[in-house]
């Protein structure tokens, strides 16, 4: 099991369009992926539920991995958040 | 039968104008409240997941067709919506829920979707921020789909079935369910619910579609298959019109569709008096598809291009080139004539999901946080917004109009953006029209009593009418207890007029006016006896503009101007044009 925390730099939170932009990329990996922030945890490849965790700007999540590919994975997820999701700086 | 031929006259608020005839289908609103629960054995557990795979990919077809339509209609950047309500409609995790909730509680899959839906859309309805708690709509969206389609094998399209023109009633509905049901001979709609300005009646105006809202109990008054007579202009709807009021209708809908030939036909007519006095006759548009009805009528030009569209139903601002790629689209397909773009006019309330801070709750939106006290507040979203107005002006004739302008403060600072954005945007080497036109809305009092100081800055006036008569008079025209303070007529309106007409006049700056006003003709009579540069009206109403210009004598106009100023009620000032359009029509 890998974990790793990521902080949400998108101004308006994990919102719809970044969060289908996390279950996208959760979805291509074998492992089971998890995201929680404080006593939450949701399926990371669930939009419902990273919805629910309301993550707004400068967040702090926890991703956790589990599975043949949890390296990579949580690499992924990362880079992804890292990149606004790929939705732009400014965003 | 009765019930089918009744002559029930129910009135409403037109939020799109126009007559159409229909068969009426009334949208059935039961879905979601009447889930039948039964108890189901085990071993049917799979064939109940299959029925909700089967529902789950109907809608999946439908949201699929609905994005292309958003696609066609709207442009790229608003089929975001759909791909976020197509990611809820396939979660896996709900799904598995479900399929638990069922193994647990040997219900039926119906009951068991919208048992575990539900719970989200609870926890997230608590949500401290506005901005979550407004996803919920997807989510409930999505939940009555599938459940329509679970329990009734049907979608919002497949329901349909009509092979006629139809007139869609329904308790309340979205700008995309607009989107998805014109074209599908949906000819009208009628709902409950909604306001005039909603989203829902700038959508219906801009694809044409006559839509009368706030019709009360309509899902109970009106019978689907009936016949519906939905009459936008004269705020009605007639549910089982006998024969002799269908014939009627159907000639003054006959009548419309001549003037309407008839106007476009003169779509090449200059906008001048009977006296050579010529005016710039301009369209006002708020969606880019409404560029194809400025040129069917002939305008001049756009007087007012409402760019708020790419900054509602969507979760992000709108960036630089997707900005540019709309404003040079439609200043190309308008061929060098010119296109005025108002920087956005929106309310706090209407943008609270684009900032991090929550102003959705003012006490008094009309006087808060909202157009160019957004713009000057956060620089970038304005910035970003002048730079795509710019480049646009390298692709043909345009001007920027910057909306609720109050102080002079606002104006400099305005004009010291738009030099910096010009500055950069040279040193940068991207091709603009350095010597742009900007102007200015006059829409509140302040700015019309210090029009002076503003004349002096700027390149054109354009008066308000709607947002002036509201803020002088102090009325909101949406509350039913005052709108009858509301009156373009009121001595107060005309003479501000006058003044800005004169500072026009004496610092050589063109004045338009391109509120609603401008269209009616006791109205276009008093601005023609101002001598007014040029009137904007909404693209329907060129053609009509035009005609009562190209009848009227500017000289006679203006012999009644010193008369009318002088008078000191509405009711003096309306029965006076009254009886000049009159001698006007008796002329002809």
């Amino acid at each position: 099991m890998v974990n790793e925390q990521i902080t949400i730099q998108n101004k308006q939170g994990l919102h719809a369009r970044p969060a289908t932009a996390l279950v996208n990329t959760a979805a291509k990996f074998k492992s089971e992926i998890f995201i929680s922030r404080d006593d939450k945890k949701v399926n990371g490849k669930s939009i419902l539920g990273l919805l629910v965790l309301a993550a707004e700007y400068g967040a702090k999540l926890n991703v956790e991995a589990d599975g043949p590919d949890e390296e990579e994975a949580v690499k992924a997820i990362r880079e992804l958040a890292d990149k606004h999701f790929g939705m732009g700086e400014g965003s | 039968m009765a019930k089918h031929e009744n002559n029930t006259v129910i009135t409403g608020i037109p939020a799109s104008p126009g007559i159409v005839i229909g068969k009426a289908y009334v949208r059935k609103e039961d879905s979601d409240t009447f889930v039948p629960r039964t108890l189901i054995r085990s071993e049917q557990i799979n064939d109940e997941l299959q029925r909700l795979k089967k529902a789950q990919d109907m809608v999946a077809e439908e949201l699929e067709l609905l994005r292309k339509k958003i696609i066609h209609h709207l442009g790229t950047s608003y089929s975001d919506i759909i791909s976020a309500q197509l990611a809820i409609l396939k979660d896996d995790q709900l799904w598995r829920e479900v399929e638990n909730y069922m193994r647990e509680h040997h219900v039926n899959v119906a009951f068991a979707y919208r048992f575990v839906v539900n719970q989200y859309i609870e926890v997230l309805e608590e949500h401290e921020s506005e901005y979550f708690r407004e996803r919920v709509a997807d989510i409930r969206d999505i939940k009555q789909r599938v459940l329509r389609a679970l329990i009734s094998k049907q979608t919002v399209l497949s329901s349909l079935e009509i092979d006629e023109p139809a007139i869609y009633v329904a308790r309340d509905l979205n700008p995309t369910d607009i989107m998805l049901l014109v074209s599908e001979n949906v000819v009208g709609f009628v709902t409950e619910f909604g306001g005039k300005t909603s989203h829902v009646a700038i959508m219906a105006r801009a694809m044409k579609v006559p839509m009368i809202i706030g019709v009360k109990d309509a899902g109970y008054r009106i019978e689907s298959g009936q016949t519906l007579i939905l009459d936008a202009d004269h705020r009605k709807v007639i549910a089982g019109p006998n024969d002799e009021i269908l014939d009627e209708m159907k000639r003054e809908i006959r009548i419309l569709e001549e003037q309407e030939k008839s106007f476009q036909a003169a779509h090449n007519k200059k906008s001048i008096t009977t006296d050579g006095y010529r005016l710039k006759l301009s369209a006002n548009i708020s969606f880019p598809l409404e560029v194809n009805d400025v040129k069917k009528y002939g305008a001049e030009g756009i007087g007012l291009y409402r760019t708020e569209y790419l900054y509602l139903m969507k979760q992000n601002l709108p960036s630089e080139e997707e900005l540019f790629n709309e404003y040079r689209h439609v200043v190309e397909s308008m061929n060098g004539k010119q296109v005025i773009i108002r920087t956005i006019d929106l309310g706090g309330d209407k943008m609270s999901a684009l900032w991090n801070t929550d102003v959705r709750c003012e006490a008094n939106p009309f006087m808060g946080y909202r157009a160019i006290r957004i713009c000057l507040d956060n620089p970038p979203v304005f910035i970003t917004q002048l730079r795509a107005i710019l480049r646009s002006s390298a692709f043909g004739e345009v001007a920027v109009m910057l909306p609720m302008i109050t102080h002079v403060e606002e104006l400099t600072e305005s004009l010291e953006h738009i030099n910096d954005v010009k500055q950069a945007l040279e040193d940068e080497n991207i091709p603009h029209d350095r010597s742009i036109k900007v102007g200015m809305m006059v829409e509140t009092p302040a700015a019309v009593i210090n029009i002076e100081a503003f004349a002096d800055k700027i390149d054109f006036l354009s008066i308000g009418t709607n947002d002036l008569t509201q803020y002088s008079l102090a009325v909101d025209r949406g509350n039913e207890r005052v709108v009858n303070i509301y009156d373009h007529f009121d001595p107060a309106i005309l003479k501000m007029i006058k003044t800005v007409v004169d500072a026009g006049r004496k610092y050589e700056v063109p004045v338009y006016v391109c509120g609603e006003m401008a269209s009616e003709s006791p109205a276009l009579l008093l601005l023609l006896a101002m001598k007014i540069d040029g009137v904007s009206v909404s693209p329907r109403y060129i053609g009509s503009v035009r005609r009562f210009i190209n009848e009227s004598s500017q000289k006679d106009a203006e012999n009644q101007l010193e008369k009318i100023l002088g008078l000191e009620t509405r009711r003096e000032i309306s029965d006076h044009l009254n009886t000049l359009l009159k001698k006007h029509s008796s002329k002809k």
